[in-house]
C-alpha cells in the first residue's frame, strides 16, 4: 500500500510539474494572456445557477423587473470575468530574497509586484505560504513566509498568483516559474558557544604595546624618556588594545552527526562575530582563513550552508 | 510591521477567517435595504427581528461570545414560522412564502461567520430583491431595488478585498456601468415566453368596479384615486363627453339590483349554445365584419382579480386573443397578474348588432315592484304618444328639471321599491340611481334596455394619454332602438359637469370625493405647480410602465421587427450612395475624428501646459489650507504633503505618492518620456488626494498634533 | 520611486555610527555629510557630550587614521604641523610630520590655543597642504578636521575670529542626549565598548569615490533659485551685519548634495537644503552673537518660500 501510494504521489507530482511547466510563465516578465487562467469559484457557480432561476421566476410571473435583474446578474458575470482577467494581465512579479535565512525558521520572501494600472487583492502563494498585496501607483510589495526546514541550497517553488477580485465569482490564476535558489544557513546551535571562548583574552586595553615616534601633542607623561636619553630619539609609549587572537572553528573538533556539527559551527560563528573576534573555519574540503567583519561572517555561513559533509566512515578515526 | 497581526483585508478579523464588524455592518445594512423594499407589504415585526438579530451579532462580536448555538438557531426559525403562520393563517398564500424567505434571510445573519456565509447572505438578498417585484414594479420600486443591488454588490466587492469604501464603491460603479448595456440588450432581445407553469399568486384587491349595481347601498361607488387603466390614442382622442369605457352590461334586474348575466349563465338559461354569446379571437365575430373602428388605442391595464377589459364603445380588434362578448364588451382569458398593455381598435359607439338574448330578456322586470314608477312610466308613455323617442326624452327631461339632484353621498334606500323611493321620495343620487331608474322606466314600456357599468372620462395628461381612475366609474343605460344599441346617460341630464369635466367637478357631495384617499396627491390639484409635478411624475411612471414593465412578447416582437426594418433601410440607403461616396465619407469621418482628438489635446496642453507642476501643487496646498491643513512657513510642498499623510486617512498614500512624484518631476534629472509619465502620475495622485481626503478638519498643525515624545 | 544610488554602503555607515553615538542621529548624519562634502566640522559643546566618541567612531567607520590633538595655550604651530628634528647620527634635520598628517584630526578645544596656532591649522585645512620651512607637503586625502570648542567664553581662550569660522563647512552642537538615549548610555551599552566593535566599513579609496560621487549629484534649476533666494534674503536681513557670501552658498550646495547622497538620491531636494541650512549658514551669518546667527538662519528658512 505504501508503495502504490508513493508511486501515485510521484506520478501526480510528475504530472503537476509537467503541467506547471506548460502553464507557467517566467518570473519578472509581464503576465501574458496565454498563461492566465480563469476558473469559476463555487460562489460563481451559485451565481450562474441563480440566473436561470430568476429568469424562470420572471417568465412565470410575467415580471419584467425580474427579467431585468436576472439579465443584470448575467451581465455582471460577464463584466466580472473581463475585470478579473484585466486585474491580473500584465502584472510583473519579482522576488527579493531575504538577506539571511537559518534552517528551521522561515524564509520571508519579498514579493515585489509592479504594473501600470492599479491592481487589487492579489494573492501570491507558494508551498505553505500565502501573501496578499495590492498594486497602487504601479508598485506593491508583500512578504511570503515559507518554512525552510533544511540547510543548503533550496530551489524556491513555483509561485501562484491569483485574484478573486472584484466579486469573487471567478478566480484568475497564473503560475510564475523561476529558478531562484535560496541559500539556507544551518540552524545555529548556541549551547556550547560560551565554553569555547579562547583563554588568554584578558589583555587590558591599557597594556604597554611598544614605542612609537613622538609627535607633538603627545602627552609628556607618555614620553619614553629613557629611550630618549639612550638613543636621542623622542618616542612615545604606546598603549594599545591588544591584537585580538584569531581562532579556528574546526568541523573535525565537533561531536555529533554532520548536521549537528554544522549547526554548532554556525552558532559559534555568530557568537564570535558578535564578540568581534577573528576566526577561521575548517570544513571538510574547505578552509576559510581567519578574518572578521560582516563579509567574513557571510562567507563563513555560506560555506557552512554549502558544505557537503563526507560520509561517516571517512570521519572515523 | 509584522504581517501576522494585520488582517488580510479590512472586512475580516485578525484570524483572517471570521468576518469583522465592518462586514457585518455591511450585510446588516444590505438586509435593511432589502427589508425596506418589502416593508409596505410584510408584517412590521420582521424589522424588529432584523434589529434583534443584528444586536445579538453585535454583542457577540464585542464581547467575543461563542457563536449562536444550533438550538438557538432552530428556535429562532421555529419562532419565525409560527409567527408567520399566525399572521397569515397558514402558508397557502404567496405573501406568507415571501415573509418566510425574508425572515430566513434576516435570520441567516445569526450564523454568518466567514466569507462564504457572507456571500450566501448576499445571494439570498438578491433573490429576496427579485421577489419584491411581485409586490410592485413601479419606478420607485425599481430605483430602490437598483440601490439595494448596488449595495449588495458593494458588499461583495468588500469581501473580495477592497481597500476602503471609496474603492469598493468605485468598483461597484464600474461593474454596474459596464454591465448595464449588456443587460439592456438582453432585456430587449431575450425571447419572452408565456408562463411555463402556474405559480402561487399574490392575492389582489379588485378595483371598485362591480358587476352588479344596487342603487341605495352605501359604499357603492368607489371613491378612491387608484388607477384603473391608462390609455394612449393613436389618433385624436374623443371629446370628454364621448369617453364611455364599457366594461359590463347588466341586463338582469331583480327589483333591487342590476346584475350581470355571464355568457354561460345566459346560454344555460336561454338554451342557446355558448358560441352565440362569446367568441375568442383577435377580431370581433359580431356585427358587420368590416365595421369601422375610428379609435385605435393602447390600454395599460392595472392588475385585477377579474378579467375585465374596458373598451371605448364596441371592440373591433385587439392585438392578442381575447373573449369578445356579444353584448359588445371584452373579457380577458384570465385575470391580469401584472400591468399589461392591450391594443384595441373600437367603434366608440354601443354595438350595432342584436343581443341573442332577445328583446324579451331585455324588458324583463319583476312583476310586483315599484308600482309608482310603473304608473309614472305608463303616464309618460301615453303623454308621449307611444313614441319611444319622445318618451325617453321626457324621462330624461324629468330628471333635468324636477328637484332631482346629483350627489355622491345620497341618503340610503332600504325599502323593497327602491326605484319608487328614489324617484318620488329622496330624489338624490348618483349615476347608478339615475341609470337604474331610466332602465326600469324604459323596460316598463317595453323598450329593451340594460345598464352598462364602466368608466366615464379620464384625466388627460399633457403628453396626450388619459388616466382613468376608480372614481371615474360610471353607470349608464343602453336601449335597443332601430337595430342598434343607443347610449342614454341620465347623469348627463342631471349633472352635465360630471360628464364634461369628471367626477371631481361635481359640487355637491364634494366631501365624499376622494373620501377613501385622504393623502392622495390628487388633492393638490388646485395648486398649480404641485399638480404640474404630479402630472409629470405620472407621465414618467406611465412611460415606465408602458415601456419597461409592459415589455412582453408582443412589444419585443414589434421592437425587433422595427429594428430590422430600420437596419434594412439604412443598408439600402448606404448602397444607394455608392462605393466612392461611402469610402470618401468614411475617410473624411475618420480624419475629422482624428483632427478633433488632436485639436482637443493641443487645446488642453495649451490650457494647462503653461502652468507648471509647481502651480498644480500650490493649488492643492491652497486647497488643503482651506480645509484647515495649511503648510507651515518655509515648508517645502512635498514636506507639507508628507506631514499630512499620516492623518489623511484614505488620502495618505496618494499624498505620499504625489509628494514623491512632484519632487522627481521638479528636481530630478529625467528623460522626456519619464517626465510625461510622472506628470500624469502627479495629476492622478493630486486628484486622488482631493477625492480621498476625509471631510473632518485635520488636527491643527503644530499645536496638539505633535506626538508625546515631542511634547515631553 | 527613488533610483537607488548604491545606498547600502552609506546606510551601513550611518547605522554603525548611530549604534555608537546614541540618540544623535541627525548630528551623526550631518557629520558624515560634512565629510562627504570635503568640508570640516566645528563642534561647539560642553565637555562630555560625546564629541570624542563621534570623532572616534567616524574615524573607525571610515577607516581613516585618527589623531587627537589637544589644543592648549602653549601649543605652537610646529606642534600641529610638524617639526624638523636634528638627527645627530645622520647629521641632518629630519621632518617629523605633525599630527595634522592624518586622515581625521580631532582638534580638541581649539579656542584654547593662540590665534597663531589656530590659523596654522585653519590654513592647512583650507589648502589641504602644509608648508613647513619652505617645503610644501600634501596632506592626506581624504582629510577631515573635527574641531571642538567650548561655547563659554572663559578666561584664557581665544575665540575663533568670524572670518575664520567659514573655513568650517558646518558648525554643530551635540547637546544633551534625549532621555531614552541617556538611559541606554547609563545601561552601558553605548560608548567605547561598542566603539571597539565597530567594523571599518569604508576605506580611504571608497571614501574618495563617495566624495567624487557627491559632486555629480544633480541640481535642478528650481533648486538653484531656492538657494539664491535664501542667500539674497540673508543679505537683506536687518539683524545681520552681513549675509551669506558666494563661498557660503557654494558650501551650502556642497553640503546639500552630500545630504542627498546620504539619503540615496541622485538629485538635491529643497528638504536637503533645509536640513543642512542651519549648521552651514548659522556660523556664517554673523551678527556678533552665536544665538542670533542661528536664529536668523531659522527665520530665513521660514521666510523664503521653497517654490515661487
Amino acid at each position: 500500500m505504501t508503495l502504490s501510494r508513493s508511486g501515485s504521489v510521484s506520478w501526480r507530482e510528475r504530472l503537476r510539474q509537467h503541467w506547471q511547466g506548460r502553464l507557467s510563465s517566467p518570473l519578472g516578465k509581464p503576465l501574458p494572456q496565454k498563461r492566465l487562467f480563469l476558473l469559476p469559484t463555487r460562489f460563481g457557480l451559485g451565481w450562474a445557477a441563480l440566473i436561470p432561476v430568476l429568469v424562470l421566476f420572471g417568465i412565470n410571473y410575467q415580471n419584467s423587473l425580474a427579467h431585468a435583474l436576472a439579465f443584470w446578474l448575467f451581465a455582471l458575470g460577464v463584466v466580472v470575468i473581463v475585470r478579473a482577467w484585466r486585474n491580473l494581465l500584465g502584472v510583473r512579479l519579482a522576488l527579493r530574497l531575504p538577506a539571511e535565512v537559518f534552517a528551521g525558521g522561515e524564509a520571508r520572501l519579498g514579493i515585489v509586484a509592479s504594473a501600470r494600472r492599479a491592481r487589487t487583492a492579489l494573492r501570491v502563494s507558494a508551498t505553505g505560504g500565502v501573501a496578499r498585496l495590492d498594486i497602487r501607483a504601479g508598485h506593491g510589495e508583500t512578504e511570503l513566509a515559507m518554512p525552510v526546514p533544511r540547510r543548503g541550497v533550496v530551489r524556491l517553488p513555483v509561485l501562484r498568483l491569483e485574484s478573486r477580485w472584484p466579486l469573487g465569482l471567478v478566480r484568475a490564476m497564473a503560475w510564475q516559474d523561476h529558478d531562484t535558489e535560496l541559500l539556507v544557513w544551518p540552524r545555529p546551535l548556541m549551547e556550547e558557544a560560551s565554553a569555547h571562548r579562547p583563554e588568554g583574552q584578558g589583555l587590558d586595553s591599557g597594556d604597554f604595546a611598544g614605542l612609537r615616534r613622538f609627535v607633538p601633542g603627545d602627552s609628556p607623561t607618555r614620553m619614553a624618556w629613557k629611550q630618549w636619553s639612550r638613543t636621542g630619539t623622542l618616542a612615545t609609549k604606546a598603549f594599545e588594545a591588544p591584537p585580538r587572537e584569531s581562532l579556528w572553528l574546526d568541523y573535525q573538533a565537533c561531536r555529533g552527526d554532520a548536521e549537528r556539527r554544522l549547526s554548532v559551527l554556525c552558532g559559534r560563528v555568530l557568537a564570535h562575530h558578535r564578540a568581534g573576534d577573528r576566526y577561521g573555519l575548517r570544513l571538510p574540503g574547505q578552509v576559510l582563513a581567519p578574518g572578521e567583519g560582516e563579509a567574513h561572517r557571510r562567507a563563513a555561513l555560506d560555506a557552512l550552508a554549502r558544505c557537503q559533509p563526507p560520509g561517516l566512515a571517512e570521519l572515523a578515526p | 510591521m509584522s504581517r501576522a497581526h494585520r488582517p488580510a483585508s479590512p472586512v475580516l478579523l485578525a484570524d483572517g477567517r471570521r468576518l469583522g464588524g465592518v462586514m457585518l455592518r455591511q450585510l446588516f445594512l444590505g438586509q435593511c435595504l432589502v427589508l425596506g423594499l418589502h416593508l409596505a407589504w410584510v408584517p412590521g415585526w420582521l424589522a424588529a427581528m432584523a434589529v434583534a438579530v443584528a444586536g445579538y451579532r453585535y454583542l457577540q462580536l464585542r464581547r467575543d461570545l461563542p457563536r449562536a448555538s444550533l438550538v438557538l438557531r432552530l428556535v429562532a426559525v421555529a419562532g419565525l414560522v409560527l409567527a408567520l403562520w399566525a399572521h397569515y393563517d397558514g402558508f397557502g398564500g404567496m405573501e406568507s412564502l415571501i415573509g418566510l424567505l425574508l425572515g430566513i434571510y434576516l435570520l441567516k445573519l445569526l450564523e454568518t461567520q466567514d466569507r462564504r456565509d457572507a456571500r450566501v447572505v448576499v445571494m439570498i438578498g438578491l433573490i429576496t430583491v427579485t421577489v419584491a417585484f411581485l409586490h410592485d414594479q413601479g419606478m420607485l420600486m425599481a430605483l430602490a431595488a437598483l440601490g439595494t443591488v448596488a449595495w449588495l454588490l458593494q458588499s461583495l466587492v468588500w469581501l473580495s478585498g477592497a481597500r476602503d469604501a471609496r474603492h469598493a464603491w468605485r468598483e461597484t460603479a464600474w461593474l454596474l456601468g459596464l454591465s448595464a448595456p449588456l443587460m439592456a440588450v438582453l432585456f430587449l432581445v431575450f425571447p419572452r415566453m408565456e408562463p411555463l407553469w402556474s405559480m402561487p399568486q399574490m392575492g389582489r384587491a379588485s378595483t371598485g368596479l362591480s358587476d352588479q349595481i344596487a342603487p341605495g347601498d352605501i359604499a357603492e361607488l368607489s371613491r378612491s384615486d387608484a388607477r384603473a387603466f391608462r390609455v394612449d390614442f393613436a389618433g385624436p382622442p374623443p371629446p370628454p363627453s364621448q369617453r364611455y369605457w364599457r366594461v359590463y352590461t347588466l341586463s338582469h334586474f331583480d327589483g333591487v339590483r342590476w346584475t350581470r348575466a355571464t355568457p354561460s349563465q345566459l346560454s344555460a338559461a336561454l338554451g342557446l349554445p355558448l358560441s352565440r354569446f362569446v367568441r375568442e379571437g383577435r377580431r370581433t365575430a359580431w356585427g358587420a365584419s368590416g365595421g369601422e373602428a375610428p379609435y385605435n388605442l393602447e390600454l395599460l391595464l392595472e392588475p385585477d382579480s377579474r378579467p375585465w377589459r374596458p373598451s371605448l364603445g364596441a371592440p373591433r380588434s385587439v392585438d392578442s386573443t381575447q373573449r369578445f362578448l356579444v353584448d359588445g364588451t371584452l373579457e380577458g382569458r384570465e385575470p391580469l397578474r401584472a400591468r399589461s398593455l392591450l391594443r384595441l381598435a373600437s367603434s366608440g359607439a354601443p354595438p350595432a348588432y342584436p343581443d341573442p338574448a332577445g328583446a324579451a330578456w331585455h324588458t324583463l322586470l319583476p312583476a310586483d315592484t315599484n308600482p309608482r314608477t310603473r304608473a309614472l312610466a305608463k303616464r309618460l308613455w301615453r303623454e308621449s304618444g307611444a313614441d319611444p323617442e319622445r318618451y325617453l326624452r321626457a324621462v330624461l327631461a324629468r330628471f333635468g328639471e324636477a328637484p332631482f339632484r346629483y350627489t355622491l353621498s345620497p341618503p340610503r334606500l332600504t325599502g323593497r321599491d327602491r326605484v319608487d323611493d328614489f324617484l318620488f321620495t329622496t330624489r338624490a343620487g348618483y349615476c347608478s340611481h339615475y341609470a337604474s331608474a331610466t332602465a326600469v322606466m324604459a323596460r316598463t314600456v317595453g323598450i329593451p334596455a340594460r345598464v352598462v357599468a364602466g368608466f366615464q372620462g379620464g384625466e388627460r395628461h399633457p403628453d396626450g394619454h388619459l388616466t382613468v381612475r376608480e372614481y371615474d366609474a360610471h353607470a349608464w343605460v343602453e336601449v335597443w332602438r332601430d337595430g342598434a344599441w343607443r347610449r342614454l346617460d341620465p347623469t348627463a341630464a342631471i349633472a352635465p359637469e360630471r360628464i364634461e369635466q369628471g367626477a371631481g367637478a361635481v359640487r355637491e357631495g364634494r366631501e365624499a370625493f376622494l373620501a377613501d384617499a385622504p393623502f392622495s396627491p390628487l388633492r393638490l390639484r388646485e395648486i398649480g405647480w404641485a399638480n404640474q409635478l404630479r402630472l409629470e411624475w405620472e407621465r414618467l411612471e406611465y412611460r415606465w410602465q408602458r415601456g419597461v414593465i409592459g415589455y412582453h412578447r408582443e412589444a419585443r416582437d414589434r421592437l425587433l421587427a422595427g429594428l430590422l426594418a430600420t437596419m434594412e433601410r439604412g443598408l439600402a440607403a448606404l448602397a444607394a450612395l455608392g462605393a466612392w461616396a461611402l469610402a470618401l465619407g468614411l475617410v473624411s469621418g475618420l480624419g475629422g475624428a482624428l483632427l478633433a482628438t488632436l485639436g482637443l489635446r493641443e487645446l488642453y496642453r495649451w490650457a494647462v501646459g503653461r502652468r507648471g507642476d509647481a502651480w498644480r501643487l500650490q493649488r492643492l496646498q491652497a486647497w488643503l489650507a482651506r480645509r484647515g491643513r495649511p503648510a507651515q512657513p518655509g515648508e517645502s510642498p512635498a514636506a507639507h504633503l508628507r506631514r499630512l499623510a499620516p492623518q489623511a486617512g484614505a488620502a495618505g498614500p496618494a499624498l505620499l505618492a504625489a509628494a514623491e512624484a512632484f519632487e522627481q518631476l521638479v528636481y530630478a534629472p529625467l528623460g522626456p518620456g519619464e517626465r510625461r509619465r510622472l506628470r500624469r502620475r502627479l495629476r492622478h495622485h493630486l486628484r486622488e488626494v482631493r477625492r480621498g481626503l476625509p471631510r473632518g478638519t485635520g488636527s491643527r498643525p503644530g499645536a496638539g498634533a505633535t506626538g508625546p515624545e515631542v511634547a515631553s | 520611486m527613488n533610483r537607488p544610488v548604491a545606498r547600502e554602503g552609506l546606510a551601513a555607515v550611518i547605522a554603525g555610527l548611530e549604534g555608537v553615538v546614541l540618540g544623535k542621529s541627525r548630528e551623526v548624519r550631518l557629520a558624515l555629510c560634512c565629510l562627504l562634502a570635503r568640508g570640516h566640522l566645528l563642534i561647539e559643546d560642553l565637555p562630555g557630550l560625546g564629541k570624542t566618541t563621534l570623532a572616534q567612531s567616524l574615524a573607525r567607520v571610515t577607516g581613516l587614521d585618527m589623531q587627537r590633538l589637544q589644543f592648549t595655550s602653549d601649543l605652537l604651530p610646529a606642534d600641529v604641523l610638524g617639526v624638523s628634528v636634528f638627527d645627530p647620527r645622520e647629521a641632518r634635520f629630519r621632518f617629523h610630520p605633525g599630527p595634522i598628517f592624518h586622515g581625521l584630526v580631532l582638534a580638541d578645544e581649539i579656542n584654547r590655543a593662540t590665534p597663531k596656532t589656530q590659523s596654522a591649522l585653519l590654513e592647512a585645512m583650507e589648502e589641504s597642504r602644509v608648508t613647513v620651512e619652505g617645503e610644501t607637503r600634501d596632506l592626506p586625502d581624504p582629510f577631515f578636521v573635527i574641531a571642538t570648542q567650548n561655547p563659554q567664553e572663559q578666561a584664557g581662550t581665544f575665540p575663533l575670529p568670524e572670518s575664520q569660522l567659514d573655513r568650517f563647512l558646518m558648525r554643530l552642537s551635540l547637546g544633551y542626549p534625549d532621555p531614552r538615549a541617556e538611559r541606554e548610555i547609563l545601561r552601558g551599552r553605548a560608548g567605547r565598548v561598542t566603539l571597539e566593535m565597530l567594523p571599518p566599513l569604508l576605506d580611504a579609496g571608497t571614501l574618495r569615490r563617495w566624495q567624487d560621487r557627491c559632486e555629480t549629484i544633480h541640481v535642478a534649476d528650481p533648486l538653484l533659485d531656492y538657494l539664491q533666494a535664501l542667500a539674497a534674503a540673508s543679505r537683506e536681513h536687518p539683524e545681520l551685519s552681513w549675509g551669506l557670501s558666494p563661498r557660503g552658498v557654494l558650501s551650502l550646495l556642497r553640503a546639500a548634495r552630500a545630504w542627498a547622497l546620504l539619503a540615496g538620491r541622485d538629485h538635491v531636494l529643497p528638504d536637503d537644503v533645509q536640513a543642512v541650512w542651519v549648521p552651514v549658514a548659522g556660523h556664517r551669518l554673523s551678527s556678533g552673537r552665536r544665538e542670533t546667527g542661528e536664529a536668523a538662519a531659522r527665520q530665513l528658512l521660514e521666510r523664503v518660500p521653497v517654490v515661487r
